[in-house]
Protein backbone atom coordinates (compact mmCIF):
# COMPACT_ATOMS: atom_id res chain seq x y z
CA UNK A 1 0.00 0.00 0.00
CA UNK A 2 1.41 2.84 -1.02
CA UNK A 3 0.68 6.22 0.87
CA UNK A 4 -1.49 8.01 -1.28
CA UNK A 5 -4.26 4.99 -1.07
CA UNK A 6 -3.22 5.09 2.91
CA UNK A 7 -4.65 8.22 3.06
CA UNK A 8 -7.26 7.67 1.19
CA UNK A 9 -8.23 4.80 3.48
CA UNK A 10 -7.90 6.64 6.38
CA UNK A 11 -9.06 9.94 5.06
CA UNK A 12 -12.31 10.61 8.14
CA UNK A 13 -9.49 9.20 10.99
CA UNK A 14 -7.64 12.35 9.66
CA UNK A 15 -10.72 14.74 9.43
CA UNK A 16 -11.87 14.06 12.51
CA UNK A 17 -8.52 13.84 14.64
CA UNK A 18 -7.11 17.11 17.16
CA UNK A 19 -4.46 18.60 18.03
CA UNK A 20 -3.33 17.29 21.38
CA UNK A 21 -3.02 20.57 23.88
CA UNK A 22 1.50 19.84 23.61
CA UNK A 23 1.34 20.27 20.20
CA UNK A 24 -0.47 23.84 20.78
CA UNK A 25 2.22 24.80 23.07
CA UNK A 26 4.94 23.38 20.97
CA UNK A 27 3.21 25.17 17.87
CA UNK A 28 3.03 28.81 19.93
CA UNK A 29 7.11 27.87 20.97
CA UNK A 30 7.60 27.81 17.81
CA UNK A 31 5.46 31.38 16.85
CA UNK A 32 7.09 33.19 19.31
CA UNK A 33 10.78 32.53 18.01
CA UNK A 34 9.61 33.53 14.61
CA UNK A 35 7.76 36.67 15.65
CA UNK A 36 11.42 37.19 17.15
CA UNK A 37 12.90 36.60 14.24
CA UNK A 38 10.73 39.13 12.48
CA UNK A 39 11.40 41.46 14.13
CA UNK A 40 14.61 41.76 13.43
CA UNK A 41 14.31 41.42 9.67
CA UNK A 42 11.35 44.59 10.11
CA UNK A 43 14.52 46.44 11.13
CA UNK A 44 16.28 45.65 8.27
CA UNK A 45 13.13 46.52 6.24
CA UNK A 46 13.08 49.80 7.88
CA UNK A 47 16.40 50.44 7.73
CA UNK A 48 16.70 49.73 4.19
CA UNK A 49 13.45 51.54 3.48
CA UNK A 50 15.46 55.26 4.78
CA UNK A 51 18.36 54.31 2.85
CA UNK A 52 16.41 54.18 -0.06
CA UNK A 53 14.48 57.76 0.93
CA UNK A 54 18.46 59.13 1.26
CA UNK A 55 19.15 57.37 -1.83
CA UNK A 56 16.10 59.25 -3.84
CA UNK A 57 17.32 62.51 -2.50
CA UNK A 58 20.26 62.22 -3.58
CA UNK A 59 19.36 60.83 -6.85
CA UNK A 60 16.92 64.14 -6.98
CA UNK A 61 19.57 66.54 -5.66
CA UNK A 62 22.44 65.69 -8.03
CA UNK A 63 19.43 65.95 -10.57
CA UNK A 64 18.30 69.33 -9.70
CA UNK A 65 22.55 70.35 -8.98
CA UNK A 66 22.60 69.05 -12.92
CA UNK A 67 19.41 70.94 -14.61
CA UNK A 68 21.17 73.87 -12.61
CA UNK A 69 24.55 73.53 -13.99
CA UNK A 70 23.02 73.22 -17.15
CA UNK A 71 20.77 75.64 -16.79
CA UNK A 72 24.20 78.06 -15.89
CA UNK A 73 25.99 77.25 -18.60
CA UNK A 74 23.10 77.95 -21.06
CA UNK A 75 22.71 81.34 -19.52
CA UNK A 76 26.43 81.99 -19.48
CA UNK A 77 26.22 80.39 -23.42
CA UNK A 78 23.23 83.02 -23.99
CA UNK A 79 25.49 86.27 -22.92
CA UNK A 80 28.38 85.11 -24.44
CA UNK A 81 26.54 84.89 -27.41
CA UNK A 82 25.00 88.52 -26.93
CA UNK A 83 27.95 90.16 -25.99
CA UNK A 84 30.14 88.92 -28.68
CA UNK A 85 27.18 91.24 -30.95
CA UNK A 86 27.04 94.19 -28.42
CA UNK A 87 28.17 97.30 -29.97
CA UNK A 88 31.01 97.92 -27.40
CA UNK A 89 34.50 96.49 -28.24
CA UNK A 90 35.34 96.40 -24.67
CA UNK A 91 32.39 93.84 -24.24
CA UNK A 92 32.84 92.08 -27.47
CA UNK A 93 36.55 91.47 -25.93
CA UNK A 94 35.50 90.43 -22.78
CA UNK A 95 33.31 87.87 -24.46
CA UNK A 96 36.50 86.33 -26.68
CA UNK A 97 38.56 86.09 -23.40
CA UNK A 98 35.71 84.49 -22.05
CA UNK A 99 35.16 82.08 -24.13
CA UNK A 100 39.03 81.59 -24.12
CA UNK A 101 39.46 80.77 -20.46
CA UNK A 102 35.61 79.01 -19.29
CA UNK A 103 34.59 77.13 -22.51
CA UNK A 104 36.75 74.14 -23.06
CA UNK A 105 34.30 72.45 -25.14
CA UNK A 106 33.68 72.87 -29.12
CA UNK A 107 30.00 74.69 -29.33
CA UNK A 108 29.29 75.16 -33.01
CA UNK A 109 26.94 78.09 -32.50
CA UNK A 110 29.69 79.97 -30.94
CA UNK A 111 32.51 78.74 -33.58
CA UNK A 112 29.80 80.37 -35.96
CA UNK A 113 29.60 83.84 -34.22
CA UNK A 114 33.68 83.75 -33.69
CA UNK A 115 33.72 83.41 -37.43
CA UNK A 116 31.55 85.53 -38.48
CA UNK A 117 33.36 88.26 -35.70
CA UNK A 118 36.45 87.49 -37.48
CA UNK A 119 35.25 88.21 -40.84
CA UNK A 120 33.42 91.17 -40.22
CA UNK A 121 34.41 92.94 -36.91
CA UNK A 122 35.91 96.13 -37.42
CA UNK A 123 38.70 96.39 -34.32
CA UNK A 124 41.84 94.57 -34.55
CA UNK A 125 41.49 93.19 -30.93
CA UNK A 126 38.88 91.70 -31.47
CA UNK A 127 40.04 89.42 -34.07
CA UNK A 128 42.98 88.84 -32.80
CA UNK A 129 41.57 87.18 -29.61
CA UNK A 130 39.20 85.41 -31.66
CA UNK A 131 42.05 84.18 -33.87
CA UNK A 132 43.60 82.68 -30.35
CA UNK A 133 40.06 81.42 -29.27
CA UNK A 134 39.42 79.64 -32.68
CA UNK A 135 42.91 78.15 -32.45
CA UNK A 136 41.14 76.07 -29.63
CA UNK A 137 40.07 73.66 -32.50
CA UNK A 138 43.03 72.95 -35.03
CA UNK A 139 41.39 70.60 -36.21
CA UNK A 140 37.93 71.76 -37.38
CA UNK A 141 37.26 72.79 -41.28
CA UNK A 142 35.38 75.44 -40.82
CA UNK A 143 38.18 77.50 -38.41
CA UNK A 144 40.44 76.36 -41.26
CA UNK A 145 38.42 77.74 -44.16
CA UNK A 146 37.71 81.12 -42.11
CA UNK A 147 41.21 81.77 -41.43
CA UNK A 148 42.51 81.61 -45.08
CA UNK A 149 39.62 83.21 -45.88
CA UNK A 150 40.17 86.16 -43.49
CA UNK A 151 43.89 86.02 -44.81
CA UNK A 152 42.25 87.03 -48.07
CA UNK A 153 40.59 90.13 -47.44
CA UNK A 154 42.19 91.31 -43.77
CA UNK A 155 44.03 94.76 -43.98
CA UNK A 156 45.27 95.39 -40.62
CA UNK A 157 49.13 94.56 -40.15
CA UNK A 158 48.98 92.81 -36.75
CA UNK A 159 45.78 90.64 -37.73
CA UNK A 160 47.43 89.75 -40.63
CA UNK A 161 50.98 89.29 -38.91
CA UNK A 162 48.47 86.93 -36.56
CA UNK A 163 46.33 85.21 -39.14
CA UNK A 164 49.83 84.07 -41.04
CA UNK A 165 51.57 82.55 -37.96
CA UNK A 166 48.86 80.82 -37.45
CA UNK A 167 48.07 79.23 -40.38
CA UNK A 168 51.72 78.51 -40.44
CA UNK A 169 51.18 76.84 -37.31
CA UNK A 170 48.45 75.00 -38.38
CA UNK A 171 50.25 73.91 -41.37
CA UNK A 172 47.57 74.86 -43.73
CA UNK A 173 48.75 74.36 -47.66
CA UNK A 174 45.49 76.44 -48.40
CA UNK A 175 47.23 79.46 -47.64
CA UNK A 176 49.65 79.33 -50.16
CA UNK A 177 47.33 81.66 -52.27
CA UNK A 178 46.50 84.27 -49.64
CA UNK A 179 50.16 84.21 -49.12
CA UNK A 180 51.46 84.82 -52.35
CA UNK A 181 48.70 87.40 -53.20
CA UNK A 182 50.17 89.34 -49.61
CA UNK A 183 54.07 89.09 -50.77
CA UNK A 184 53.05 90.04 -54.46
CA UNK A 185 50.85 92.99 -53.04
CA UNK A 186 52.95 96.52 -53.65
CA UNK A 187 50.35 98.16 -50.56
CA UNK A 188 51.62 95.69 -48.13
CA UNK A 189 53.21 96.54 -45.27
CA UNK A 190 57.17 95.28 -45.26
CA UNK A 191 57.25 93.21 -41.97
CA UNK A 192 53.99 91.18 -42.86
CA UNK A 193 55.37 90.46 -46.12
CA UNK A 194 58.48 89.57 -44.16
CA UNK A 195 56.11 86.82 -42.08
CA UNK A 196 54.04 86.02 -45.10
CA UNK A 197 57.42 84.65 -46.82
CA UNK A 198 58.55 83.05 -43.67
CA UNK A 199 55.27 81.21 -43.77
CA UNK A 200 55.15 80.51 -47.14
CA UNK A 201 58.49 78.65 -47.05
CA UNK A 202 57.36 76.82 -44.02
CA UNK A 203 54.63 75.58 -45.95
CA UNK A 204 56.54 74.50 -48.50
CA UNK A 205 59.10 72.79 -46.50
CA UNK B 1 58.96 99.23 -58.41
CA UNK B 2 61.96 97.87 -57.76
CA UNK B 3 62.78 96.00 -53.88
CA UNK B 4 64.74 97.61 -51.34
CA UNK B 5 65.34 100.67 -52.67
CA UNK B 6 63.97 104.24 -52.14
CA UNK B 7 62.22 105.92 -54.84
CA UNK B 8 61.44 109.56 -54.73
CA UNK B 9 57.60 109.93 -55.37
CA UNK B 10 57.29 113.25 -54.91
CA UNK B 11 58.45 116.72 -54.00
CA UNK B 12 55.15 118.56 -52.20
CA UNK B 13 55.61 121.54 -50.40
CA UNK B 14 52.81 122.55 -47.66
CA UNK B 15 53.37 125.89 -46.74
CA UNK B 16 50.45 127.37 -43.74
CA UNK B 17 49.14 130.05 -43.67
CA UNK B 18 47.02 131.89 -41.18
CA UNK B 19 49.15 131.13 -38.15
CA UNK B 20 48.42 134.20 -36.17
CA UNK B 21 45.76 132.79 -35.21
CA UNK B 22 46.42 129.09 -34.18
CA UNK B 23 45.99 129.63 -30.60
CA UNK B 24 41.99 130.14 -31.50
CA UNK B 25 39.57 126.97 -30.36
CA UNK B 26 37.02 125.51 -32.75
CA UNK B 27 34.07 124.08 -30.55
CA UNK B 28 32.01 121.59 -32.27
CA UNK B 29 28.89 120.58 -29.96
CA UNK B 30 29.24 116.43 -29.72
CA UNK B 31 28.44 114.77 -26.58
CA UNK B 32 26.95 111.46 -27.68
CA UNK B 33 28.31 109.01 -30.33
CA UNK B 34 32.07 108.59 -31.57
CA UNK B 35 34.95 110.74 -32.53
CA UNK B 36 36.51 109.10 -34.99
CA UNK B 37 40.57 110.31 -35.53
CA UNK B 38 41.74 108.99 -38.68
CA UNK B 39 45.09 110.41 -38.72
CA UNK B 40 48.51 110.86 -38.65
CA UNK B 41 49.54 113.89 -36.83
CA UNK B 42 50.14 114.61 -33.31
CA UNK B 43 47.01 115.01 -30.53
CA UNK B 44 46.91 115.52 -27.00
CA UNK B 45 43.52 114.72 -26.21
CA UNK B 46 41.75 114.86 -22.63
CA UNK B 47 38.78 114.22 -21.76
CA UNK B 48 36.40 116.20 -19.05
CA UNK B 49 32.54 116.59 -18.32
CA UNK B 50 31.25 118.59 -20.89
CA UNK B 51 29.13 118.84 -24.28
CA UNK B 52 31.61 120.00 -26.64
CA UNK B 53 34.40 118.69 -28.33
CA UNK B 54 37.51 121.36 -28.21
CA UNK B 55 39.57 121.95 -31.00
CA UNK B 56 43.08 124.08 -30.11
CA UNK B 57 46.12 124.06 -32.44
CA UNK B 58 49.78 124.25 -30.63
CA UNK B 59 51.86 124.35 -34.16
CA UNK B 60 53.12 128.05 -34.27
CA UNK B 61 56.23 127.81 -37.21
CA UNK B 62 55.54 127.65 -40.84
CA UNK B 63 56.74 124.67 -41.82
CA UNK B 64 57.62 122.91 -45.27
CA UNK B 65 58.65 119.61 -45.45
CA UNK B 66 59.65 117.10 -48.29
CA UNK B 67 57.33 113.87 -48.93
CA UNK B 68 58.71 111.06 -49.97
CA UNK B 69 57.88 107.27 -51.19
CA UNK B 70 60.17 104.37 -50.17
CA UNK B 71 59.55 101.13 -52.14
CA UNK B 72 59.50 98.69 -49.33
CA UNK B 73 58.23 100.84 -46.76
CA UNK B 74 55.43 102.51 -48.22
CA UNK B 75 54.41 106.31 -47.50
CA UNK B 76 57.24 106.93 -45.11
CA UNK B 77 57.01 110.64 -44.76
CA UNK B 78 60.13 112.23 -43.78
CA UNK B 79 60.79 115.87 -42.70
CA UNK B 80 63.59 117.18 -44.81
CA UNK B 81 63.71 120.97 -44.92
CA UNK B 82 61.80 123.61 -42.74
CA UNK B 83 62.35 127.39 -43.88
CA UNK B 84 60.26 130.12 -44.90
CA UNK B 85 58.65 130.19 -48.19
CA UNK B 86 60.25 131.96 -50.99
CA UNK B 87 57.46 132.50 -53.34
CA UNK B 88 58.19 129.75 -55.83
CA UNK B 89 59.39 126.60 -54.79
CA UNK B 90 59.89 123.11 -56.86
CA UNK B 91 60.80 119.36 -56.89
CA UNK B 92 61.52 116.90 -59.12
CA UNK B 93 59.93 113.11 -59.56
CA UNK B 94 60.98 111.07 -62.38
CA UNK B 95 61.78 113.54 -64.34
CA UNK B 96 58.73 115.61 -64.11
CA UNK B 97 59.29 118.87 -61.70
CA UNK B 98 56.56 120.38 -59.35
CA UNK B 99 55.96 123.27 -58.30
CA UNK B 100 54.44 125.12 -55.20
CA UNK B 101 53.65 129.27 -56.12
CA UNK B 102 53.15 131.05 -52.91
CA UNK B 103 50.13 133.08 -52.39
CA UNK B 104 50.12 134.26 -49.31
CA UNK B 105 50.77 138.00 -49.56
CA UNK B 106 48.10 138.59 -52.73
CA UNK B 107 45.42 136.44 -50.52
CA UNK B 108 45.87 138.20 -47.22
CA UNK B 109 42.70 139.18 -45.25
CA UNK B 110 40.92 136.38 -47.42
CA UNK B 111 39.80 133.11 -46.87
CA UNK B 112 39.99 130.50 -49.08
CA UNK B 113 36.54 128.83 -49.67
CA UNK B 114 35.72 124.70 -49.38
CA UNK B 115 35.56 122.14 -46.80
CA UNK B 116 39.10 121.31 -46.41
CA UNK B 117 40.21 124.86 -45.87
CA UNK B 118 37.15 126.08 -43.71
CA UNK B 119 39.40 125.60 -40.07
CA UNK B 120 42.94 126.61 -41.94
CA UNK B 121 42.64 130.26 -40.05
CA UNK B 122 42.71 128.78 -36.64
CA UNK B 123 45.42 126.76 -37.35
CA UNK B 124 43.48 123.62 -38.10
CA UNK B 125 44.88 121.17 -40.71
CA UNK B 126 42.71 118.67 -41.17
CA UNK B 127 39.01 117.85 -42.20
CA UNK B 128 36.14 117.83 -40.06
CA UNK B 129 33.22 116.15 -40.93
CA UNK B 130 29.76 114.66 -38.73
CA UNK B 131 27.52 111.97 -39.87
CA UNK B 132 25.58 109.27 -38.80
CA UNK B 133 26.49 110.00 -35.21
CA UNK B 134 30.29 110.07 -35.69
CA UNK B 135 32.41 113.24 -35.73
CA UNK B 136 35.00 112.17 -37.71
CA UNK B 137 38.62 113.95 -38.38
CA UNK B 138 41.03 112.87 -40.92
CA UNK B 139 43.66 114.30 -42.95
CA UNK B 140 43.00 116.52 -45.70
CA UNK B 141 45.66 115.46 -48.44
CA UNK B 142 45.64 111.75 -48.42
CA UNK B 143 46.07 111.82 -52.21
CA UNK B 144 46.61 108.29 -53.23
CA UNK B 145 50.21 107.13 -52.30
CA UNK B 146 51.52 110.61 -50.93
CA UNK B 147 50.44 112.45 -47.66
CA UNK B 148 51.85 115.81 -46.36
CA UNK B 149 52.00 116.72 -42.89
CA UNK B 150 54.10 118.87 -40.85
CA UNK B 151 55.46 116.78 -38.20
CA UNK B 152 55.08 120.08 -35.56
CA UNK B 153 51.66 119.85 -35.97
CA UNK B 154 50.18 119.86 -33.04
CA UNK B 155 46.44 119.77 -31.54
CA UNK B 156 44.91 119.74 -28.15
CA UNK B 157 41.41 118.41 -28.10
CA UNK B 158 39.13 118.14 -24.89
CA UNK B 159 36.41 115.59 -25.48
CA UNK B 160 33.47 114.64 -23.66
CA UNK B 161 33.55 111.71 -21.23
CA UNK B 162 30.04 110.82 -22.81
CA UNK B 163 31.77 109.58 -25.82
CA UNK B 164 33.83 106.55 -27.37
CA UNK B 165 36.92 107.61 -28.89
CA UNK B 166 38.31 105.81 -32.29
CA UNK B 167 41.76 107.03 -33.27
CA UNK B 168 43.69 105.20 -35.77
CA UNK B 169 46.94 107.09 -36.63
CA UNK B 170 46.12 106.29 -39.91
CA UNK B 171 43.55 106.42 -42.88
CA UNK B 172 40.23 104.69 -41.91
CA UNK B 173 38.61 101.82 -43.78
CA UNK B 174 36.30 102.12 -46.52
CA UNK B 175 34.33 99.22 -45.55
CA UNK B 176 30.72 100.14 -44.67
CA UNK B 177 27.63 98.13 -43.79
CA UNK B 178 24.79 97.88 -46.14
CA UNK B 179 22.03 96.35 -44.28
CA UNK B 180 23.55 94.33 -41.96
CA UNK B 181 26.27 93.38 -44.31
CA UNK B 182 30.23 94.72 -44.88
CA UNK B 183 30.74 96.25 -47.89
CA UNK B 184 34.40 96.29 -48.84
CA UNK B 185 35.42 99.38 -49.53
CA UNK B 186 38.52 100.59 -51.68
CA UNK B 187 41.77 99.77 -50.26
CA UNK B 188 43.35 102.47 -48.49
CA UNK B 189 47.05 103.09 -48.39
CA UNK B 190 49.00 102.84 -45.28
CA UNK B 191 50.26 106.06 -44.43
CA UNK B 192 53.73 105.75 -41.68
CA UNK B 193 54.83 108.19 -39.99
CA UNK B 194 57.75 108.43 -38.07
CA UNK B 195 57.21 110.87 -34.78
CA UNK B 196 59.30 110.30 -31.69
CA UNK B 197 56.93 112.14 -29.12
CA UNK B 198 54.17 110.32 -28.30
CA UNK B 199 50.51 111.05 -28.91
CA UNK B 200 48.85 110.96 -25.45
CA UNK B 201 45.21 110.94 -24.16
CA UNK B 202 44.59 111.86 -20.59
CA UNK B 203 41.61 111.69 -18.13
CA UNK B 204 38.74 110.11 -19.91
CA UNK B 205 36.33 107.66 -18.95
CA UNK B 206 34.93 106.89 -22.16
CA UNK B 207 35.79 103.45 -24.48
CA UNK B 208 38.78 103.87 -26.28
CA UNK B 209 39.94 102.18 -29.16
CA UNK B 210 43.22 103.02 -30.70
CA UNK B 211 45.45 101.56 -33.88
CA UNK B 212 48.65 103.60 -34.25
CA UNK B 213 51.01 102.30 -36.89
CA UNK B 214 54.76 103.46 -35.69
CA UNK B 215 53.61 105.98 -33.05
CA UNK B 216 54.13 105.86 -29.23
CA UNK B 217 51.08 105.95 -27.25
CA UNK B 218 50.98 107.86 -24.07
CA UNK B 219 48.06 107.03 -21.71
CA UNK B 220 47.03 108.66 -18.47
CA UNK B 221 44.06 107.73 -16.18
CA UNK B 222 42.26 106.72 -18.54
CA UNK B 223 40.00 103.71 -17.07
CA UNK B 224 39.13 101.83 -19.78
CA UNK B 225 37.35 99.79 -22.02
CA UNK B 226 40.32 100.38 -23.89
CA UNK B 227 41.55 98.45 -26.84
CA UNK B 228 45.04 99.71 -28.49
CA UNK B 229 46.92 97.39 -31.01
CA UNK B 230 50.34 99.01 -32.62
CA UNK B 231 52.50 98.50 -35.22
CA UNK B 232 56.42 99.23 -34.34
CA UNK B 233 54.73 101.24 -31.50
CA UNK B 234 55.54 101.53 -27.97
CA UNK B 235 52.42 102.09 -25.45
CA UNK B 236 52.62 103.69 -22.30
CA UNK B 237 49.79 103.34 -19.57
CA UNK B 238 50.36 105.49 -16.48
CA UNK B 239 47.96 106.20 -13.27
CA UNK B 240 48.18 108.96 -11.21
CA UNK B 241 44.46 110.18 -9.70
CA UNK B 242 42.33 106.67 -11.08
CA UNK B 243 42.60 103.45 -10.76
CA UNK B 244 41.57 101.02 -14.28
CA UNK B 245 38.11 99.80 -13.90
CA UNK B 246 37.83 98.24 -17.26
CA UNK B 247 39.10 95.93 -19.49
CA UNK B 248 42.96 96.94 -20.91
CA UNK B 249 43.29 94.96 -24.23
CA UNK B 250 46.89 96.04 -25.68
CA UNK B 251 48.70 93.89 -28.60
CA UNK B 252 51.79 95.02 -30.40
CA UNK B 253 54.12 93.11 -32.64
CA UNK B 254 57.36 94.60 -30.92
CA UNK B 255 56.99 97.55 -29.23
CA UNK B 256 57.34 97.63 -25.96
CA UNK B 257 54.17 98.09 -23.54
CA UNK B 258 55.25 100.02 -19.94
CA UNK B 259 51.76 100.12 -17.48
CA UNK B 260 51.56 101.38 -14.25
CA UNK B 261 49.51 99.24 -11.90
CA UNK B 262 47.96 101.53 -8.92
CA UNK B 263 47.82 100.61 -5.35
CA UNK B 264 44.84 98.69 -4.46
CA UNK B 265 44.09 97.46 -8.11
CA UNK B 266 42.03 94.51 -8.42
CA UNK B 267 43.10 93.02 -11.74
CA UNK B 268 43.99 89.66 -13.67
CA UNK B 269 46.74 90.37 -16.28
CA UNK B 270 47.47 88.10 -19.35
CA UNK B 271 51.20 88.83 -20.06
CA UNK B 272 52.79 87.85 -23.39
CA UNK B 273 56.31 89.18 -24.63
CA UNK B 274 59.75 88.67 -24.96
CA UNK B 275 59.49 88.91 -21.14
CA UNK B 276 57.72 90.26 -18.43
CA UNK B 277 59.24 92.64 -15.82
CA UNK B 278 57.64 93.94 -12.52
CA UNK B 279 57.96 95.11 -8.91
CA UNK B 280 53.96 94.72 -8.28
CA UNK B 281 53.25 91.87 -5.84
CA UNK B 282 51.46 89.62 -7.98
CA UNK B 283 50.25 86.59 -7.32
CA UNK B 284 51.69 84.21 -10.21
CA UNK B 285 48.66 82.00 -11.29
CA UNK B 286 50.20 80.61 -14.37
CA UNK B 287 53.78 81.03 -16.21
CA UNK B 288 55.22 79.25 -19.48
CA UNK B 289 57.50 79.33 -22.11
CA UNK B 290 56.13 79.23 -25.55
CA UNK B 291 58.56 79.00 -29.16
CA UNK B 292 57.30 81.03 -31.51
CA UNK B 293 58.97 80.59 -34.74
CA UNK B 294 62.37 80.43 -33.41
CA UNK B 295 61.45 82.92 -30.31
CA UNK B 296 60.54 82.37 -27.21
CA UNK B 297 58.00 84.08 -25.64
CA UNK B 298 56.56 84.14 -22.10
CA UNK B 299 53.30 83.91 -21.15
CA UNK B 300 52.04 85.10 -17.61
CA UNK B 301 48.70 84.87 -15.48
CA UNK B 302 49.16 87.49 -12.74
CA UNK B 303 46.52 88.78 -10.21
CA UNK B 304 46.11 91.29 -8.03
CA UNK B 305 43.74 91.82 -5.60
CA UNK B 306 40.10 90.04 -6.37
CA UNK B 307 41.07 90.15 -9.99
CA UNK B 308 37.86 92.03 -11.30
CA UNK B 309 39.45 93.70 -14.17
CA UNK B 310 41.09 92.07 -16.99
CA UNK B 311 44.19 92.99 -18.86
CA UNK B 312 45.34 91.38 -22.28
CA UNK B 313 48.76 92.74 -22.88
CA UNK B 314 50.14 91.34 -25.81
CA UNK B 315 53.89 92.92 -26.92
CA UNK B 316 54.93 90.49 -29.64
CA UNK B 317 58.84 90.25 -29.65
CA UNK B 318 58.67 92.86 -27.11
CA UNK B 319 58.75 94.03 -23.40
CA UNK B 320 56.24 93.95 -20.62
CA UNK B 321 56.84 96.35 -17.64
CA UNK B 322 54.59 96.69 -15.18
CA UNK B 323 55.32 99.06 -12.43
CA UNK B 324 54.45 100.04 -9.06
CA UNK B 325 52.76 103.45 -9.67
Amino acid sequence: MNLKEYIQDHKAEFDNEKMSSSADQAFEKALKARLHNTSSKIGKLVYLRYMSIAASFVILFSTALWFYLENQQLKKKELLLANLMDNSTGTRLEAVYEFNDAFKKEDNQIIRLLIKTLLEDENGNVKIATIDALMKFPQNEEIRKALIKALGQEKLPLVQIKLINSLSTLREQRAQKPLEDIINNEETFPIVKNNATLAMSNLKQ
Amino acid sequence: MKKNRIIVLAVLFLVFQGLGNAQNEKKIQFNKGILKICSSKKFEIKGYDGDEVVIKSLHKKRSTYYATTVSNFPNVISKSTQKESTGVTSGRNNGQTYYYIDNTTRSKGLKKLGKKNENKELGIYFVIEEKDGELIFRDNDQRGSVVMVSSDERYEIKIPNSIKLQWITGSCSNDEKYNGKLVRGKATQTVLFYNSTPSSLNDFSGEVEISSTLSNLKLKDVIGPVSINTVGGNVTIEFENKKPQMLYSIYSNNGFIDMQIPKGSNVQVDAIGKAVYSDVDFKILEEKEVNDFGHVKNMMKLKLGAGKVRMNLDAGYGNIYLRKQ
